[in-house]
């Protein structure tokens, strides 16, 4: 009875994975990706990732800390900018070409109907405490939208950092 | 030594025009076997629970109760919990604990007595007992018998001085009911533990009893030594519930009231006559036929029915009787359909019992009777159990007042189930399961608890319905019962029928497991298993 | 032979209670295998090995389903295998997955040997320790639950044979059960009326309840408890000391065979071994008693 119960859960499990229409990729296919040629008049933003703060705040694993070194994730650097993307399209873009381990919750998986960014190289939401997170500063504030919404411009600064206080000290 | 005296006792319920007891004095002295007799309803429970503080009724009570010369009501309840026990009818629900040994233990641990002493007086009680085998059993797996033994125990290891026991047997097969009788007078005998019983199988305590107190509508009618006593109840209309010797040597100087004296005197004194037999002619059709029927309960159990074979004819009263686990309530069970036999043909009128599709068979073909006639109940009042039988069935309710006349319960219909006697509620679920208007009737134990009055109640019902056409399928340990109704017995043994025969031929070749007339007139009285029958054939010489 | 089955219900249970904390509570992959694998040959012995190996087949599913889904939902880990939606689907959340199921099973199986075990007299006893009158709560409800069940059989059976429920149609097969349940319910509300006056018969509550349940606390239960509180303690230590820290994310960290590590490991298996360590020495002792008759 038990069994029958499992395997049946397995099948369910297996036929949900398919029906959803789940893309498989193989590491090397993922990380194929090109960013195109600076040029004169291509559109550009700066672009880091950074979490200082959280390394020098003690809570993090030892694990981690080796993969965080001194927190500079992504040292600030220029790259072009696609027609119409959002500070996700671009985290995501760049994530990719650079190689940088990131998860996020898809806009159709939460209520905001927005993507939302869970962990950046190994960094998640909530190590370090209930309030701490992955938030965005566009030329060095926050924004009202959401990183899948906010559509980014010529020249704009984007840092992603690591708030330990729900981005309280990124108030200035 | 006086352990208790009853002063002018009168007691009534709330709300109730009559009194339950009235104007009762008595005194029981130590070391006493008392029976206390009376139909039911003679207010016997009333004043037994009277003499045990922790039990009493609510009510208005008038006179004195003394213990040990004190008011029993200001003795400290320590006291009256310990030393006088208190043995309930029923066996399920006086059990509290899951296993023997806490059901044992219960009494002391409420005393807060130290746990080693606690154990010494239940290895004590177990040993007299011969119970330890299964001290540590599950109360649940043990038969009635056993637990009515276990309650006694529970009762006993308090070490009290006396012993109220309220038809304690009334639930038991004759078998159990002698076990536990000779250990009734084994603490008496040996212990001199007082014991105060109140029965309706007279048969078996009148001839161990000192004193007899007969109740009748709550008064002392008689309270006198067993023959005097005997001598009183002939008189009135209890003489049913006394012993076959005391109803058949009604006139003799020197009353008997025991087997043995019933049989001195018709050893001596009287001649050799043979009680011609009454077979009753039954020429209908064959309405029950079970050929080589196999059961079991579960697929790797034990066999319970072993290739049974049975016929029983339209209009035929035939007894089922066996020990217990020989499988009498199975053999119901699978005639009623409600379990399955893996081998052999069951045959309703003709008919394979699977071919009645959904529940045809049990609208007027069979009624099942179960041994607790509670579960046939589910509503309020009788009447509305009547009514929704009625409904589903679409049958006029006119059927009602038929039914009831038929069985005399129309003044318990608008009462509680629950709140009726036993032989009422026995009267009113025959009724109920009667709505459907079955052609056979199938009826567990169904003058388990029941007094003589009641027994011959139904047993007059059941002949009616006989002649009226009705089957009549009754599985029973009341030999006595069997005899007096039954057209046919048969004798259920290790899942077969061993044997059917006609009542009086059943009985009078049998040598133990036979009624006590049978018993006494066996040498004198050929063919003789009734009172009515042995009366009727005895010449003196 | 059974030896350990006698142990002083209280040292069982603190036995227990140490074993499965240290089993849920550690993160450290070698003390959940030695736990998983204490609590497999002890079920084996406790079951003959027969039912343990029934069962098999779902522990095996267990174990996949878990180690399987865990990564379908967590994407940590430095080293991916492939990506899903854009989410990589890591080789440390699947080894996450098995250490969690590996946490699960070695639990259930625990669980079941404790259940063989620790019965309903032990806990009885233990609960008398604590309150006599929950002791005799308890007992009730083992008492009163078959008598149910059997009232309920015979309810149904009685309504079934009243021809008033059809029995092809749903409904009526589920107003049957209705009719029953509710002539059951006031059934057994009229017999506790009984039982309770056949409690109050013989003094209950007139006195404070004492239980004459008494066990000796021998040399071996004394080992026994010394042994689980112990091992409890030192676990608890370790793993606050970090000796038995592991962490999955982003990548497994590194076991070292240190002194404190040894020390930790071998307090671990002798725990989780315990019962299957005595019954085989009792057996042993056994069969060199049964060789002198």
């Amino acid at each position: 009875m038990k069994k029958d119960l499992l395997v049946v859960f397995f099948v369910v499990l297996a036929v949900a994975v398919l029906i959803m229409g789940t893309e498989f990729q193989s590491v090397e296919e993922y990380y194929l990706t090109h960013a195109d040629e600076i040029t004169e008049d291509s559109d550009t933003v700066y672009f880091s990732i950074n979490c200082e703060n959280a390394v020098s705040s003690g809570k993090l694993s030892e694990s981690q800390l080796k993969e965080l070194n001194n927190g500079e994730i992504l040292k600030e650097k220029e790259y072009v900018l696609l027609d119409g993307e959002s500070v996700f399209d671009m985290l995501k873009r760049v994530c990719r070409f650079e190689k940088i381990h990131m998860e996020y919750q898809g806009a159709d998986k939460n209520i905001y109907n927005s993507a939302y960014v869970q962990g950046i190289n190994y960094l998640y939401e909530f190590d370090c405490g209930e309030t701490s997170g992955w938030i965005f500063l566009v030329n060095g504030k926050q924004t009202d939208t959401s990183c899948g919404k906010y559509k980014l411009q010529d020249g704009d600064k984007v840092e992603w950092v690591y708030s330990l206080d729900a981005g309280k000290e990124f108030l200035k | 030594m006086e352990i208790f005296r009853v002063k002018n006792l009168s007691f009534s319920y709330p709300e109730a025009d009559k009194k339950a007891l009235d104007d009762v004095s008595f005194s029981v002295n130590s070391g006493e076997f008392i029976t206390l007799c009376g139909k039911s309803g003679s207010s016997k429970t009333t004043l037994l629970k009277l003499l045990k503080p922790q039990l009493s009724p609510k009510g208005d009570k008038n006179g004195e109760i003394l213990y040990k010369g004190n008011d029993l009501y200001t003795t400290e309840n320590a006291v009256t919990a310990t030393k006088i026990g208190y043995v309930m009818q029923n066996t399920e629900t006086q059990i509290v604990c899951d296993t023997v040994i806490k059901e044992l233990a219960f009494g002391l641990e409420n005393m807060g007595a130290n746990p080693f002493e606690i154990k010494r007086r239940i290895a004590e009680i177990s040993a007299f007992f011969g119970i330890e085998e299964w001290v540590l059993k599950n109360t649940n797996e043990l038969s009635g018998g056993q637990k009515q033994i276990v309650s006694l125990a529970s009762v006993l290891v308090m070490n009290p001085e006396v012993i109220i026991l309220d038809e304690p047997t009334s639930q038991l097969d004759p078998v159990a009911t002698d076990t536990f009788f000779s250990l009734l007078e084994k603490i008496n005998r040996q212990f001199g533990i007082t014991i105060i019983l109140s029965e309706h199988n007279l048969e078996q305590c009148f001839p161990m009893s000192d004193r007899v107190i007969f109740l009748d509508e709550g008064k002392i009618v008689c309270d006198d030594t067993p023959k005097n006593a005997c001598r009183k109840i002939l008189k009135t209309d209890m003489k049913k519930a006394l012993p076959s010797a005391t109803r058949i040597f009604e006139n003799e100087n020197n009353l008997p009231i025991s087997v043995r004296e019933g049989r001195e005197i018709i050893l001596d004194g009287y001649e050799k006559t043979t009680c011609p037999i009454v077979e009753k002619q039954n020429d209908n059709e064959e309405i029950i036929s079970l050929k080589d029927v196999w059961f079991r309960y579960e697929k790797n159990g034990k066999d319970v029915l072993k290739g049974l074979d049975l016929s029983v004819k339209k209009g035929e009263i035939l007894a089922i009787l066996g020990s217990n686990g020989s499988g009498k309530t199975t053999l119901l069970n699978v005639i009623s359909k409600l379990r399955k036999a893996y081998k052999g043909s069951v045959k309703l009128k003709n008919t394979a019992i699977s071919s009645y599709k959904g529940n045809s068979l049990y609208r007027g073909i069979v009624g099942f009777l179960p041994q607790n006639p509670k579960t046939v109940f589910s509503n309020d009042t009788v009447r509305e159990d009547f009514l929704e039988s009625c409904k589903a069935l679409s049958k006029d309710e006119s059927v009602i007042d038929e039914i009831s006349k038929k069985l005399s319960i129309s003044h318990l219909l608008d009462r509680h189930p629950f709140d009726l006697s036993g032989g009422e509620i026995q009267k009113c679920a025959l009724g109920r399961v009667m709505i459907s208007n079955p052609e056979i009737l199938l009826l567990d134990e169904p003058t388990k608890g029941l007094d003589a009055f009641y027994k011959s109640e139904l047993s007059e019902i059941f002949t009616k319905l006989s002649e009226e056409g009705k089957t009549i399928l009754i599985v029973t340990h009341d030999l006595e019962f069997s005899a007096n109704t039954a057209h046919s017995c048969a004798m259920l043994f290790d899942g077969e029928i061993v044997c059917k025969d006609t009542p009086q031929k059943f009985f009078y070749e049998n040598y133990f497991y036979t009624t006590s007339c049978a018993s006494i007139a066996k040498d004198v009285v050929k063919n003789a298993v009734t009172v009515s029958q042995v009366t009727e054939n005895l010449r003196k010489n | 032979m059974n030896r350990f089955l006698k142990t002083h219900p209280v040292s069982m249970l603190v036995y227990f209670i140490s074993v499965i904390g240290i089993s849920m509570v550690c993160k450290s992959p070698i003390i959940q295998l030695i736990s998983l694998f204490g609590a497999a040959s002890y079920a084996v012995w406790l079951t003959k090995g027969r039912e343990f190996l029934s069962q098999l087949a779902f522990f095996v599913t267990l174990f996949l389903l878990i180690s399987v889904t865990n990564p379908l939902f967590v994407h940590n880990g430095k080293t991916p295998l492939f990506f899903m939606n854009g989410n990589p689907v890591t080789l440390e959340a699947v080894i996450c997955g098995m250490s969690i199921a590996v946490v699960i099973i070695s639990v259930i199986l625990w669980f079941s040997c404790m259940t063989r075990v620790m019965t309903s007299d032990k806990f009885y006893f233990i609960f008398s320790r604590i309150s006599p009158k929950l002791a005799l709560v308890f007992s009730m409800a083992l008492n009163f639950i078959p008598k149910l069940k059997k009232s309920y059989k015979d309810t149904e059976k009685a309504h079934k044979t009243l021809g008033i429920y059809s029995t092809d149609s749903r409904v009526d097969r589920l107003k049957l059960k209705l009719k029953t349940m509710s002539s059951v319910v006031s059934q057994s509300a009229e017999n506790s009326i009984e039982t309770s006056a056949s409690m109050n018969a013989r003094g209950y509550g007139d006195k404070k309840r004492t239980s004459c349940f008494v066990k000796k606390f021998t040399a071996f239960d004394f080992f026994v408890m010394v042994i689980s509180l112990a091992v409890f303690t030192a676990e608890i230590i370790f793993m606050l000391n970090k000796t038995l820290a592991f962490e999955f994310y982003p990548t497994f960290s590194k076991i070292t065979i240190e002194i404190n590590g040894v020390i930790a490991y071998s307090g671990c298996f002798v725990l989780c071994f315990l019962p299957v360590i005595i019954e085989i020495t009792e057996s042993l002792k056994w069969k060199y008693f049964v060789s002198k008759i």
